[in-house]
């Protein structure tokens, strides 16, 4: 069980992520939704031990992440929302490195990593430094070094950005199976749909504040919406989208 | 009429691009692989011109500043070659550190090809751009040396201000013509090879032909600075430079200094010199430069629009992974050492910044090796004698490519992607530290001692070669024990502040401090060679010693530290740690 208790995140006095509190159990996949800059990526890197929190704590099977962190990473998957990954290597050689530095010995590394690039389609590419990947290519191989040591957490943030149709449905099912396996799984995205399909329970945040915690079901009962993109819009939307769209088409027309 | 106006504004627009084009090349040439000015540029680039200013004009008050007192009676060519060598060399010098950015690249490709730009806009702004870059530090350097040029010397002629204006004009217009050639001699010479080799080959080669080419310009210009000093004695037989010149025509048909000198006496209207008519090579050379410039230049671009980012697939991996499985499990036991070595094999091979920061260094040191060679060339058998020279070759050598290293390693490849080593991290900090010692020493440190040990054979006897790349060996160890003792970094993962090194400052301590290790080693070296019996304590001394500092790092450093992924900036005041004593402590 991973636990947030009351965790706020201030960024020179400005808050990022204000009081939030969750747990997330095993077997379960938790969707985490919220407009741009609502505070979703800086709670899921305090989850990963990569950002501090400023207040309260997170708690992995009742113990601080913090009195043990290598001990908590070591059984931690992230993926992150920028595809940030050491451009001048391989898919090849930045996976047996991610792999090594978990302390996977080499002879398991080269059959994850064969195994995990033919599966993902990059085996004829998987040679080639990553500069000249696509955004989808790149983001394939975070998820690999995410998966490599089989771990018990896994904290995904947008991981479905830039993917092909394929490998997205691929991604789905794999995640519906690791929750089979009772892994902990937290879905940090802007795809409502795919957040509707996949997960049972989603959390909605908005500028730092937890504003919705239940499953898709109860959420549409209570509020009496039909789908979660309409419960979304009820709780984060502000404005008229449709206004907006017409604001930047006469923008986009103005000669003088 | 219609026509006209369409005409006209788009003239007007690719006025406008050409003059935004030229800026942003201009701009570009302050930041790239060797030189990145991102940082405070206009600060830097005046700072570096200053020193240029500096130079030059000492250099010219060096060679001309006896002309304020005794008249030139034509002899003063000499000096004005070695004024004319001097800019000719630094342009050089600049065209090197530039290689990368003088062509059109695949990032101009990409950047704009999708604009509505023509490629003779491009071009011509780049073109501009490399013509301005020159004009400025010829400006700085003629500048600076123009007093001695257009004071002195045209005062023993004719006291006229015409006379004065018109040797000014001449002067200058010379003294860019001279550092344009001096630019652009790289320049072409980089634009044959590229269309010689093709972008893939040129990806591969580039570092090494740029490697050799700053070696041997740091070495003409170690050179120089000899000649400066001590004049040309010892390195042109008596008599002929002064007596005999029939004998240097050769020389002075392929030295193209000569030829600008030649080029401005003849502007001036003065007496022959004794290689008259030289002055029309520089005009043809002038002239071929710039057409072969522009025709290479129209070559890369034209290939790069044909075959933008093609990626050359890996040979014999098979043959590769076999050779690394053997030699990670014999050498890399650990996989987290695995990892850190790998990442900084890989770093330095792909990484242009980090590579050309460690070989700026490198040529350093190797451009001081013939340098040091021929300041003693003219004792025959120098070479195969055991003596204080030919002991510091190695250490210059080691020295230089681990002050390199330590330079390059603090400098993150991509510092956003260091992530992956916080989420990773593990509590056995020496693993990753060990694996970064085994690097240094397995790409090298160990191929240097071989390589020594090769070539000293060669020269000396093997017995002498092994004993020498022994102490080598050791000494380089030492050496990066104590430049690593407290780096806590992963290589290239960590932030970067730069000027923490303060070099402006302590330069002087820093070049002394190496003038006493070069020569407390090389003599400590020289007298275990000839008590051989001495080397074995001694390699048991540095053993111990490395043994003290190893023990320091994993039971003190190791135990009280954790990797850094941040540099601390430097405090803005620096206190004196001052304590009050014991009785004075305020009580709270």
């Amino acid at each position: 069980m991973l636990e947030l208790k009351a965790i706020t995140k201030r960024y020179s006095a400005i808050p990022a992520v204000r009081n939030v509190s969750f747990v997330l159990k095993p077997g379960e996949i938790t969707g985490y939704l919220g407009p741009n800059g609502a505070g979703k990526s800086t709670t899921i890197k305090m989850m990963a031990g990569l950002l501090d929190p400023t207040k309260g704590e997170i708690l992995y099977r009742g113990h601080p992440i913090h009195s043990n962190l290598f001990a908590y990473k070591s059984i931690i998957g992230y993926v992150p929302e920028q595809s940030e990954v050491y451009r001048h290597l391989s898919a090849w050689d930045y996976l047996f490195m991610v792999g090594r530095l978990r302390g996977l010995s080499d002879r398991l590394l080269r059959a994850k990593v064969t195994d995990l690039m033919s599966f993902f389609g990059l085996s004829a590419e998987m040679d080639m430094a990553m500069a000249s990947y696509s955004k989808g290519m790149v983001q394939k191989v975070l998820i690999a070094s995410a998966l490599l040591h089989d771990p018990e957490v896994l904290l995904l943030d947008e991981p479905l950005s830039g993917l092909d149709v394929t490998t997205a449905l691929v991604i789905k099912d794999l995640l519906m199976l690791l929750a089979r396996e009772r892994k902990i799984i937290i879905y940090s995205s802007h795809i409502l749909e795919v957040v509707e399909k996949v997960c049972s329970r989603v959390i909605i945040i908005d500028r730092g504040i937890i504003s919705a915690d239940d499953s898709v079901e109860n959420l549409s009962r209570l509020m009496n919406l039909p789908s979660l993109e309409e419960i979304f819009s009820r709780l984060v939307v502000r404005g008229d989208p449709e206004s907006t769209a017409r604001g930047i088409v006469k923008s986009i027309r103005r000669e003088s | 009429m219609g026509s006209v106006q369409t005409l006209r504004s788009a003239a007007s627009l690719e006025a406008r691009q050409f003059r935004i084009l030229s800026r942003h090349f201009f701009l570009r040439l302050f930041k790239n692989d060797m030189v990145d000015f991102e940082d405070q540029m206009k600060e830097r680039i005046i700072g570096i011109l200053a020193i240029l200013a500096v130079f030059s004009g000492l250099i010219a008050y060096i060679y001309l500043g006896k002309y304020g007192f005794i008249p030139d009676r034509g002899q003063s060519w000499i000096d004005k070659t070695l004024i004319i060598t001097f800019f000719m060399l630094i342009m050089g010098l600049l065209a090197i550190l530039e290689w990368d950015n003088i062509l059109p690249d695949a990032r101009d490709y990409s950047n704009l090809n999708p604009l509505p730009l023509r490629a003779r806009t491009i071009l011509a702004a780049k073109f501009t751009s490399l013509l301005s870059f020159v004009g400025l530090f010829a400006l700085t350097m003629s500048l600076a040396a123009a007093p001695f040029f257009i004071l002195f010397l045209p005062s023993w002629r004719s006291s006229s201000f015409v006379f004065f204006l018109g040797h000014a004009a001449v002067y200058f217009s010379i003294m860019f013509l001279a550092c344009f050639f001096g630019f652009f001699l790289y320049v072409v010479l980089f634009g044959l090879i590229q269309s010689l080799l093709g972008s893939g080959m040129l990806r591969k080669a580039s570092t090494y032909l740029r490697f050799l080419f700053l070696v041997l310009q740091l070495f003409l210009i170690l050179f120089y600075l000899r000649i400066l000093v001590y004049g040309f004695d010892n390195l042109v037989p008596d008599g002929l430079a002064t007596d005999n010149f029939s004998k240097l025509n050769g020389f002075f048909a392929f030295y193209p200094p000569f030829w600008f000198t030649d080029l401005y006496e003849s502007a001036l209207g003065s007496p022959r010199l004794p290689f008259h008519g030289r002055h029309l090579f520089a005009l043809m050379g002038l002239a071929a430069l710039a057409i072969t410039f522009i025709v290479s230049m129209g070559f890369r671009y034209g290939r790069l629009i044909k075959r933008p980012g093609a990626i050359p697939r890996p040979r014999f991996r098979r043959v590769r992974w076999f050779l690394m499985a053997g030699f990670n499990g014999l050498i890399l036991r650990n996989p987290i050492q695995r990892a850190v070595f790998h990442f900084y094999r890989k770093t330095l091979l792909g990484s242009v910044y980090h590579r050309m920061r460690v070989a700026t260094f490198l040529a350093c040191g190797l451009a001081a090796v013939p340098f040091l060679i021929t300041m003693r060339a003219v004792r025959k058998g120098h070479l195969f004698d055991v003596n204080l020279t030919m002991l510091s070759i190695p250490l210059i050598l080691s020295f230089a490519f681990l002050l390199g290293l330590r330079s390059a390693l603090s400098i993150p490849v991509s510092l956003e992607a260091n992530w992956v080593f916080r989420l990773t991290e593990r509590p056995q900090i020496g693993q990753y530290f060990a694996g970064l010692r085994k690097a240094i020493m397995m790409t090298g440190l160990a191929p240097l001692s071989i390589l020594v040990f090769v070539v000293y054979s060669v020269l000396w006897d093997p017995p002498t070669a092994f004993n020498h790349a022994l102490f080598g060996l050791s000494i380089s160890i030492l050496t990066m024990e104590i430049l690593f003792v407290h780096f806590l970094k992963i290589p290239f993962s960590c932030s970067y502040l730069p000027g923490k090194e303060k070099v402006q400052v302590y330069w002087l301590p820093y070049l002394l401090s190496f003038v006493a290790y070069l020569n407390i080693t090389s003599r400590l070296e020289l007298g275990l060679l000839r008590s051989p019996g001495g080397l074995a304590p001694f390699v048991i001394v540095v053993v111990l010693v490395v043994v003290a500092i190893r023990s320091y790092q994993v039971f003190f450093l190791y135990r009280s530290n954790r990797i850094r992924y941040e540099e601390e900036p430097e405090p803005i005041m620096t206190g004196l740690d001052y304590l009050p004593p014991p009785h004075k402590k305020v009580r709270t």
